[in-house]
């Protein structure tokens, strides 16, 4: 029974304030990379649980990336395993309050359109498919997102634009 | 610099990958906007800025969670590592134990601190001197925090592992007799009708059915109807508490099956056909059912048979 002493993450105060500044946005970055909300969760856990197992080893400046990381390679193994397709399930189309009104000129667009928009998604490569929802959902910009994978702002730039045109040829040929 | 270029030529290309990415994240200038609006594709890129604004990711509930993340590293301090259980399982308790008191307090004025547990979890309690208990599946251990100074008493019903502060002192009561410590390092265990002190640091006195027995480091003493059986051993720590593992030495197998179920939740019929002359001397582990009993009855002549996780049946002689 050793209490650890210091400013350090075996302390549950600091651990838990680590969990609610990142655990939403680890969980939506495993979704934008795996697809299956709740294996996102559960690597969440896992990830968290190995975090606190470690918390004397850790810095406390690391945690986020190392808890990144743990999720991150945890969802790889578990891929070599089963191929797993993308669940568009856990992103909601709707007329919920939190999307950002982010041009005048916004406009609903109906849930016919969101339903083929939706799969459109789930049809793109995987690299291309996360650089996509990182963007456009979780509303990070391109250097954010290039720091999270450790590529070019203009790798990511380019994921991003082969990932609309191939919506883009796909949803033009639905309407 | 690109982007500048593209448009003094103004001549941009659409299929360049990373302008239509950069109009997508607003990162265009007026012009630069403009001119593509022109495009014969700017309509279901819009339309795809439009329902990508539209989306979000399912509710994520933090406080969720980070409730069932807590239950599971609680679980895994209590089941795999009782030496871990630290920091965080602390927090909790003593959290919930000082509301609950608090409660009760308020209601009865009583300030007693109880711990009950299920077969197999173990865990780590301090006490007001700082001395350090370590308790293990299906026991209860009470003592007053409030007027510990005055009444160093502690009820234990089961066993626990004492690591007492250099210079405390105090008084461990059960229902077979009572153990005396001054900074020491020892185990408590009783057992059905059997009252087992291990000795691992210091001297504890045991007294049980009128005897009393000072006990040294490396020092055993199990009593049962006022016979005291003693013997050396040479480990630091016991088993349970170094790995995870239950170690009995020359008691009844009846007793060491009540053993077994402190560990895991399991009930045990048939229990009759055992000799009283069955005697176990050995150790089993605390995280392998099906390994523990094969180990406890294999050395007996009956026949069992494991009902799933929960149900050991004994068949017949």
């Amino acid at each position: 029974m050793k209490v650890v002493q210091g400013e350090n993450i075996c302390k549950e105060k600091i651990f838990h304030h680590l969990f609610i500044t990142h655990s939403k946005g680890l969980r939506n970055f495993l979704i934008a990379k795996f697809g299956d909300p709740s294996e996102a969760e559960d690597l969440v856990q896992d990830a968290f649980i190995k975090l606190w197992d470690n918390c004397g080893k850790v810095e406390l400046s690391k945690a986020k990336s190392y808890v990144f990381t743990v999720a991150v390679n945890l969802g790889i193994s578990l891929r070599r395993h089963d191929q797993v397709k993308f669940k568009h399930h856990g992103i909601i189309a709707g007329y919920s309050k939190g999307y950002t009104n982010e041009t005048p000129e916004f406009e609903m667009e109906s849930q016919e359109f969101m339903e083929t928009f939706k799969k459109s998604i789930a049809s793109l490569p995987d690299r291309q498919r996360e650089v996509f929802l990182l963007s456009r959902i979780e509303k990070k910009t391109y250097r954010e997102i290039a720091e999270l994978s450790g590529v070019s702002v203009k790798a990511i730039e380019k994921l991003m634009g082969k990932a609309l045109k191939k919506m883009k040829e796909q949803l033009g040929n639905n309407i | 610099m690109k982007k500048q270029k593209l448009f003094m030529n103004n001549n941009f290309n659409i299929h360049d990958e990373q302008f239509i990415a950069r109009w997508m994240s607003n990162e265009l200038n007026a012009e630069e906007i403009k001119s593509f609006e022109s495009h014969p594709d700017y309509n279901i890129y819009k339309k795809m800025k439009n329902a990508s604004n539209q989306m979000a990711f399912s509710d994520f509930d933090v406080d969720k969670a980070y409730g069932g993340l807590k239950t599971k590293i609680d679980d895994k301090v209590i089941n795999l590592n009782p030496k871990k259980s630290n920091a965080l399982w602390k927090y909790v308790t003593s959290g919930i134990a000082a509301a609950v008191l608090l409660l009760l307090g308020f209601f009865f004025f009583q300030k007693e601190s109880t711990y009950d547990l299920n077969p197999g979890e173990t865990l780590a309690v301090q006490l007001p001197d700082n001395s350090e208990i370590l308790l293990n599946g299906s026991s209860k251990l009470s003592f007053n925090k409030e007027s510990w100074n005055e009444n160093r008493n502690i009820q234990l019903d089961g066993e626990a592992y004492f690591k007492v502060a250099k210079g405390e002192k105090f008084t461990v009561n059960t229902t077979l007799g009572k153990v005396q410590v001054l900074g020491t390092q020892f185990t408590v265990n009783n057992l059905d009708d059997m009252f087992i002190v291990k000795c691992y640091e210091g001297r504890v006195g045991v007294t049980s059915g009128g005897t009393y027995k000072e006990i040294t480091p490396g020092m055993a003493i199990q009593i049962k109807n006022k016979h005291i059986d003693s013997w050396q051993f040479t480990s630091k720590e016991p088993s349970w508490v170094s790995n995870n593992i239950s170690n009995y030495r020359k008691i009844p197998v009846a007793t060491v099956l009540k053993a077994l179920q402190r560990q895991y939740k399991v009930a045990i019929e048939g229990v009759e056909y055992l000799s009283n002359e069955s005697i176990f001397t050995g150790s089993f582990p605390n995280d392998n059912l099906e390994e523990a009993v094969k180990i406890i009855l294999g050395t007996t002549n009956v026949k069992y048979a494991l009902e799933g996780r929960s149900k050991v049946v004994i068949l017949s002689k």
